[in-house]
C-alpha cells in the first residue's frame, strides 16, 4: 500500500496491528483500537475520518508518542516510537496556545523546549508567523486573535521545530465554516512548499477529500480501519477543486461509507 | 448589559450616570456619608461605656495615633501576620503542587486540610498556648493554621484545572516533566493560586486578630485589653476600625496583584 | 452502580484512614510513654469525652450554643436576603453597597468582638453579634448573585406572557437563584459556626467556646481535647445538615406552590 515517491526510504508512518484497551468506568476492559493498520508515505497527506468514539484521536496521540498502547507497533521514519520526538509536531483541536505568552513566544515554544537560544528562536518564529499570514501580530496575545488566527499560530508553532511529520488533531473543527475553507487552502499552500508528511484527523468529509491523497475511514467499537479511499484529484487544489464533479463524487463515497456505520450505530 | 425589567424600572434613567466611574464613585460616597451619619445618630456620648458617635471615635483614633501607640501596636501585631502569612504562602504553594500531582499525598492530606477549613481554629489555641506559651511563635502558628489550608487547597485545585491540552502540547514538543511543570502548569495555575493567596490573607488577618486577643502580646491585643480595663468604648472601637481598614487595604493590594497576574485569563 | 462507587470511595479514602489510625496509635503511645502535660493518651481523651457527655457537661452548652447560632444565622438570613435581593434588583443599590459588602466579606471583623463585649456584656448577645458579623455578608453576596443569576431570556419570556413583576420575581427569579441562596445559607452557617466559637472563646464563659477556655486555662488537656473533638464534629454536622436540607429544598422547589 506504500505510495513510494522515494521507495528506498522507510515510510513516514507505519502502524501495524495497533491494539489498545482501557478500563471503563464500570471496571470492565474496553477495546478502543483493534489491530489498526496504517501507512503514510513520505510527503503524503493522509486524513482519518470516522464517527466519534472510533479512536482516531487516540491513534494520533499514540503516533505523537504521548499515549501508550498495548500491542502492535508504530514506527516513524523507520524508527519505533517510544515517546515524542523532534521529527513530529502536533497541531491541536483546542489550539493549546499558552495564553500568557505573546504570539512570538508561543510560536517559539517548541524551540525553547529544545534549548534554542532566544534570539535564534525568535528569528525562526518571526519567519513562520509571516508565512502563516500573521505578520504584525507577533506581540499580540492569543485572546486578542480570532479562532482562525489562533490556529495559524498553532500551525506556525508546529512548523517552527522543522518536523518531517505533521500530526493534526481536528485542527479546524473549532473554527467557523468560512474561515475554515481559507485555512484549508493556506495549509495546502504551505505543505506544497515543504516535504512534510501529514496525518490529519477530521470529522468533515469535504475537508478530508479536499486536503488528502488518501482518506482512511475508521469504524467504532472497537476502533478499526474500514475503508481507504484514494483521492485522485489533481494538485495544486484550489477553490475550483471544490466544484469539480470528481470532488463531489469522492465526498459522496466517503459519506456513503460513514452513513452506513452511523445508521447501524443508531439502530443498535 | 442587564436589560431593564419593570422591577428595575427605577434604574433606567440613571443608566448613563451609573456607567461612568465618577457616577459610581459619587453614589458610593453618598452611601458612605449616609452610613457615617447613621453612625453619628446612633451613637451616644453621654457615657464612655455607650456606643460612641463617629466623631468621638474619630477623636479617640486621633488621640491614639497622636501619641504613637496605635502605630506601635499595629506594627508589633503585624509581625506575626508577615511571618505567618509568608510561611503559609511559601509552604502552601509547593504543598499544593504535591497534592495536585501525587495521588497518595492528595488522599492523605486533603481530608486534614478540609477539616482545618471547617474547624474554628480558635478552639485549638489553648493547645498551641500549652505547647509554645504566650510567645511570638505561638501567634505565628495561629496565623499559619488560619491561612495554610486555603493556599494548599486552592493551589491544588488550580494546578488540577489546567487544560490537559496544554500539558499534552508541552509533552508533544518533548518537554521534560520539569519544563512542563515550570513553563506550562504553574504559569497556567497562577490565577487560581493567587485567588487562594487572597482568601488566605483574609484568613491570616482573622488569625492575627485572634492571636492578639487570646495570646496577648505587646501589640493590638494588649492595647485593647488596657483600654477595655478603663471601660472606654471609643478607643477600642477606633483600634478595631484601624485593624479592619488595614485589612481592607492589604486585601485590595493583593487583589490588585491578582488581577495583574491574571490579566491574560480574562478575555 | 452506587455500590461500586461506595467501594471506590472507600478505596480512595484508605490512605487517609491508614494515616488517621497511624496518628491515633502514635498519639496513644506517645501519651503513654512520655509525660507531657500537653499530650494525654487518646484513650484518656475519649474517656473524658464519654464522662463529660454522661455528666451533661457538654449537652447544655451544646444546646445553648445551637440556639445562639440559629438566632444569629436567622437574623443574617433575613437581613442579608433583603439587602442582597435589593442589590440584585436595583443597580444603584448594588453600586452603592457593593464595596461595603466586599469589605465586610474579607475584612477581619473579629476585631469588633472586644467592642461587642463592652457594649453587650459577657452574655449571649455578644456571640450572636459575632455570628451575624461573620455570616451576614456572605448571605448578602449570594442573594445578590442569586437574583442576577437568572437567564435574562426567562424573564423576558415571563414578560411576553404578561407575568406581573411580582409573579416574575417569585416564579422565575427565586427558583432560578435557589442554588445560590442555598450556597449562601450553607456558607453563612459555616462562617456562623466559626463566629459562634470565636465569640464564645473570647467571651470565655458561655457555650462550647467557654468550655475550651475553661479547660485550657487550667491545663486540663484530656477534657480540652474532648471539647475540641465535639466542636470539630459540631462544625461538620451543622454544615452537613444545612447542605442536606438545601438539597431537599432545591429538589422539591419545582413541585412547590
Amino acid at each position: 500500500m506504500t505510495t513510494s515517491t522515494e521507495a528506498a526510504l522507510p515510510p513516514a508512518i507505519e502502524v501495524t496491528d495497533l491494539t489498545k484497551r482501557y478500563v471503563g468506568a464500570d471496571g470492565r476492559s474496553v477495546l478502543a483500537l483493534d489491530r489498526v493498520q496504517l501507512t503514510v508515505g513520505r510527503g503524503e497527506f493522509v486524513s482519518i475520518i470516522g464517527p466519534s468514539g472510533c479512536g482516531k484521536t487516540t491513534l494520533l496521540k499514540m503516533v505523537g508518542g504521548i499515549l501508550p498502547w498495548d500491542s502492535g507497533s508504530i514506527s516513524v521514519l523507520g524508527k519505533e516510537v517510544s515517546g515524542p520526538g523532534p521529527e513530529r509536531a502536533t497541531v491541536f483541536q483546542s489550539f493549546a496556545l499558552l495564553p500568557w505568552m505573546t504570539v512570538l513566544d508561543n510560536v517559539a515554544f517548541g524551540l525553547k523546549v529544545r534549548g534554542v537560544a532566544r534570539s535564534e528562536r525568535h528569528d525562526v518564529a518571526r519567519k513562520l508567523i509571516a508565512s502563516v499570514g500573521l505578520a504584525g501580530f507577533e506581540e499580540s496575545y492569543p485572546r486578542q486573535l480570532s479562532g482562525g488566527m489562533q490556529q495559524r499560530v498553532g500551525l506556525a508553532r508546529a512548523l517552527a521545530v522543522k518536523p518531517h511529520l505533521l500530526l493534526m488533531d481536528e485542527p479546524f473543527s473549532a473554527i467557523d465554516a468560512q474561515t475554515r475553507l481559507l485555512l484549508q487552502t493556506d495549509l495546502l499552500d504551505i505543505w506544497s512548499k515543504t516535504d512534510l508528511s501529514v496525518l490529519f484527523i477530521t470529522h468533515a468529509m469535504d475537508e478530508a477529500v479536499f486536503l488528502s491523497d488518501r482518506v482512511i475511514i475508521m469504524g467504532a467499537r472497537p476502533g478499526h480501519v474500514t475503508n481507504v479511499i484514494e483521492v485522485d484529484l489533481p494538485r495544486p487544489r484550489t477553490e475550483a477543486t471544490r466544484l469539480d464533479p470528481r470532488f463531489v463524487d469522492l465526498t459522496g463515497q466517503v459519506w456513503a461509507r460513514l452513513r452506513g456505520m452511523i445508521v447501524e450505530e443508531t439502530a443498535a | 448589559m442587564t436589560r431593564s425589567t419593570p422591577l428595575m424600572a427605577g434604574a433606567g434613567p440613571h443608566r448613563r450616570v451609573l456607567d461612568s466611574w465618577w457616577g459610581r464613585l459619587a453614589l458610593r460616597l453618598v452611601a458612605l456619608a449616609a452610613f457615617l451619619l447613621l453612625w453619628q445618630w446612633a451613637g451616644d456620648d453621654s457615657l464612655p461605656l455607650l456606643f460612641p458617635t463617629f466623631t468621638r471615635t474619630l477623636g479617640a483614633a486621633w488621640d491614639l495615633a497622636a501619641d504613637g501607640r496605635l502605630f506601635a501596636a499595629l506594627l508589633a501585631t503585624n509581625q506575626s501576620l508577615v511571618v505567618g502569612f509568608g510561611l503559609a504562602v511559601g509552604v502552601g504553594i509547593p504543598a499544593g503542587i504535591f497534592v495536585a500531582r501525587v495521588r497518595l499525598v492528595d488522599q492523605v492530606l486533603t481530608p486534614y486540610l478540609t477539616l482545618l477549613v471547617a474547624v474554628p481554629i480558635i478552639a485549638l489555641i489553648p493547645v498551641i498556648q500549652a505547647l509554645l506559651g504566650l510567645s511570638f511563635a505561638a501567634r505565628v502558628t495561629v496565623v499559619l493554621l488560619f491561612a495554610l489550608p486555603y493556599v494548599v487547597i486552592n493551589t491544588a485545585v488550580a494546578v488540577r484545572r489546567v487544560d490537559p491540552a496544554l500539558t499534552e502540547m508541552g509533552r508533544s514538543f518533548g518537554a521534560s516533566r520539569r519544563t512542563v511543570l515550570f513553563d506550562v502548569l504553574l504559569p497556567a495555575a497562577v490565577p487560581g493560586i493567587m485567588t487562594g493567596v487572597r482568601i488566605a490573607l483574609g484568613q491570616a488577618l482573622i488569625g492575627m486578630v485572634v492571636a492578639e486577643l487570646t495570646i496577648v502580646g505587646d501589640g493590638v491585643g494588649s492595647l485593647i485589653a488596657e483600654l477595655q480595663g478603663r471601660f472606654r468604648v471609643a478607643p477600642v472601637l477606633a483600634v478595631a476600625v484601624a485593624v479592619v481598614i488595614e485589612g481592607i487595604v492589604l486585601m485590595s493590594i493583593v487583589e490588585w496583584i491578582e488581577r495583574r497576574l491574571s490579566r491574560w485569563s480574562t478575555a | 452502580m452506587s455500590k461500586s462507587r461506595l467501594v471506590a470511595g472507600l478505596r480512595g479514602s484508605m490512605p487517609f484512614l491508614v494515616s488517621l489510625a497511624f496518628l491515633a496509635a502514635a498519639w496513644e503511645i506517645a501519651g503513654r510513654t512520655t509525660d507531657l502535660i500537653t499530650l494525654p493518651p487518646l484513650s484518656d481523651v475519649l474517656a473524658a469525652l464519654a464522662r463529660l457527655w454522661a455528666q451533661g457537661v457538654i449537652t447544655a452548652p451544646l444546646l445553648d450554643s445551637t440556639l445562639a447560632l440559629a438566632t444569629g444565622v436567622g437574623i443574617s438570613l433575613g437581613v442579608g436576603a433583603a439587602i442582597g435581593v435589593a442589590m440584585g434588583l436595583w443597580r444603584p443599590i448594588d453600586i452603592a453597597l457593593g464595596p461595603f459588602v466586599k469589605a465586610g466579606l474579607s475584612a477581619p471583623l473579629i476585631a469588633f468582638v472586644p467592642v461587642f463585649l463592652m457594649l453587650f456584656g459577657i452574655g449571649s448577645t455578644t456571640r450572636i453579634a459575632t455570628v451575624i458579623a461573620f455570616s451576614v455578608f456572605i448571605v448578602i453576596a449570594n442573594a445578590a448573585t442569586a437574583i442576577r443569576a437568572v437567564d435574562k431570556s426567562l424573564v423576558e419570556m415571563g414578560h411576553s406572557f404578561g407575568a406581573s413583576p411580582w409573579r416574575a420575581f417569585w416564579d422565575i427569579r427565586v427558583p432560578a437563584g435557589a442554588p445560590y441562596f442555598m450556597a449562601g445559607l450553607r456558607l453563612g452557617v459555616a462562617r456562623g459556626v466559626k463566629g459562634l466559637i470565636n465569640g464564645e472563646v473570647l467571651i470565655a464563659i458561655i457555650g462550647l467556646g467557654g468550655l475550651v477556655k475553661k479547660y485550657g486555662t487550667v491545663f486540663s488537656m484530656d477534657q480540652l481535647y474532648a471539647v475540641i473533638i465535639v466542636i470539630v464534629a459540631y462544625a461538620a454536622l451543622a454544615v452537613g445538615a444545612v447542605s442536606w436540607l438545601g438539597r431537599r429544598v432545591i429538589r422539591d422547589a419545582p413541585d412547590g406552590p
